[in-house]
This record gives C-alpha cells, structure tokens and sequence, in this order.
C-alpha cells in the first residue's frame, strides 16, 4: 500500500540571510531527535522537499499522521547557527503540487523530487 | 478569525528589540492582537496601527493578604489583570476574586504546584489560566525535558477537570513570537489535545477580552485608564 504523506509549505522568517539547505535540514533533525529520540524521529519520516533562501519559503514532507510531532519541533526552533528564525507554517497539502500554490513565492524548480534522493 | 497573543514581554530598555518590529511581526504572524505589559511606552502610529494592542499587568504576590492589596491598587490600571501564583493557597484565594481576569502559569515551580483540587477549584469558578510556553523555547536538553514533563503532569489535571486554558507565546523580542496555530501545536509536546490547544489559542482569549469589555462597559471601577 502507498505511504500517506503531507506536506508542510513553510515561510522562515530570519533576522539575517537565511541559512544553507544543508544548516537548515541538520537543525531540523537535531531539534526532532532532542524531542523524539532516533525511533521518533523515523516515524516522523522529516523529508526536506524545496527551499528557497531568495523567497525564504520551504516545503517539508512527513507521514500523514506525524504533522503535529513535526510542527511542534519547527515551532520549538529558536535559530540556526546563532541567526534568529521563526518557521511559520503556512498550509499542509496532501501533494507536493498543492504545497506549491501555497506559497506563490518559491520557484517549482526548486522542488527536490523526492525519489530521486532516496 | 483574529486571534491573540495575550502575553509578550517586550523590554523597553533593550533598543535592538524595537516594539514596532515585534508588532510587525505580529502582524505577519497573522495575529489580530498582542498584550503587552502595561509599563510598555507606546507611539500613537502603534495605538493607530491595525494590530489590537492591550494593556496587561501581571502581579506576583507572596500571599493571600498580599493579593487583596495588590489588586485593588492596579485593576483600574489595567485591562487585564493577571495573577502569577506559586503556592497553592494563593491560587485557590485568586479562583474566587472576579476582579482578576486569569493565572499564569509560566515557570517549573508553577506547575508541579497543580494538582486536581486546584484544576477542579479553577473549573468551578471558570477562571482561564494563562500556560505560557516560552520555557520550552528558551530550554534545552535536560532542563527543558524536565520542564516537559511538570508541565505535562499539570495539564493532565487541568485538561481532566475541564480548565479554560489559554496558551500565550511569553516572548520578550519578535523572535520569540510563534504564529497561533504554531503556538497550539506546541502544545503537542505537553499533551494537549489538538482541538483544545485550537481553542486555547482562537476561543478561549477572545471570550476573555469579550468578559473584560463587558464587565468594563458595566463597572465604571474596572474601566481601564489608558496611559497613553
């Protein structure tokens, strides 16, 4: 049976330039393995799916039942190497194509698919 | 539907957090309204600014005489009064005096002080308490663990018996400030229900703020004197 999955279109707030998708996608993991432990955080299924710094917009991925462990965690993220960011998220879509007109900044190209990165 | 943030702690001595900032913060957070503390120097552009601003006082008082004297010295400062209690006899004496508007839980000593007979004293009066959660923003590792954890215990109580609850941000700058929906899905990590956490976050501060109008348009006493 096919995994159910949602997507969360975030918009980062950030005093200074926002951090790389690489400094993003640790914090993200440290914060929910500190909160959750290694077995939570393989429940969660945190997949990082689009970023982009110009339009400070991202798309998260998380199995359908798990969008309160993992907005909980954004929300409990104070900064990313010592800059202050505030994750806002903005809707959850069931596809990647919906989470897309949720945030009419972030360029589709941007869009990491998702299989070619397993 | 406007929501709230009924507790930010700005600092007007620290020039960096700039108060229009956090506002516009706020703003982009999609809030419909911030409480500040009632010592915060406001601009007439802020006072104009579609953002509702409210006046808050919190007090602290060591005991119940203390709690009498304080309030009838500041509710007509204020338009809203808030009680910090950290021992039980101050929150069971503050269940009963409708002069003051809700109690704030906010530290590790609050919230192991909770208990069943202080979740049913609070129901019973339908006095909304404030959780703010900043601590489980400002805490990390074990301190933050622990905190979790009284502040989960406190909410079994307090969800059990039916409290009004009201979850607040607690920020002190614009970067403590979580949008209303991120701010009620905090309230995951402690427990809380989702729908409750909705409705501590969107019903819960607007009934609060429409008992305080109403009861300011009955009693001339509890107007609030605007400072500014």
């Amino acid at each position: 049976m096919r995994t159910r999955r949602r997507y969360l279109a975030v918009q980062l707030h950030s005093k200074d330039e926002l951090p790389t998708e690489s400094a993003l996608r640790n914090t993200i993991w440290q914060q929910l393995q500190e909160l959750y432990g290694e077995l939570g955080v393989s429940r969660i299924g945190f997949w990082l799916i689009a970023y982009h710094p110009d339009s400070q917009t991202a798309i998260f991925r998380c199995q359908h039942d798990q969008v309160s462990p993992l907005r909980a965690a954004l929300a409990t993220i104070r900064s990313i190497n010592s800059i202050p960011i505030v994750f806002q998220v903005v809707g959850i879509s069931g596809t990647i194509r919906k989470a897309v007109t949720l945030l009419p900044d972030l360029d589709p190209h941007m869009v990491i698919h998702p299989r070619k990165h397993r | 539907m406007r929501t709230f943030d009924l507790h930010v702690r700005f600092n007007p001595r620290d020039n960096d957090k700039k108060l229009e900032s956090l506002v516009a913060m706020a703003q982009d957070l999609t809030f419909g309204g911030l409480a500040l503390d009632s010592s915060t120097p406001l601009t007439q552009d802020l006072i104009d600014s579609p953002l509702k601003l409210i006046q808050r006082q919190t007090l602290t008082p060591r005991s119940t005489a203390r709690l009498k004297q304080y309030i009838g010295k500041n509710r007509r400062q204020t338009e809203i009064l808030v009680i910090h209690s950290r021992t039980k006899p101050i929150w069971l004496a503050t269940a009963e005096v409708p002069m003051v508007d809700m109690i704030m839980i906010r530290d590790m000593e609050d919230f192991t002080v909770i208990d069943s007979q202080i979740a049913r004293t609070m129901a019973a009066h339908k006095k909304p308490i404030e959780v703010c959660l900043n601590g489980l923003l400002t805490f990390h590792g074990p301190p933050r663990s622990k905190l979790i954890r009284a502040m989960t215990s406190a909410m079994d109580h307090l969800v059990r018996a039916k409290c009004s609850l009201i979850l607040t941000s607690g920020a002190t700058n614009k970067w403590e400030l979580r949008a209303p929906r991120d701010l009620a899905a905090i309230g995951y990590l402690i427990n809380i229900p989702e729908n409750l956490a909705k409705t501590a976050i969107i019903n819960n501060p607007l009934a609060l703020l429409s008992k305080t109008r109403n009861l300011a348009g009955k009693n001339p006493t509890r107007q609030a004197r605007r400072k500014f």
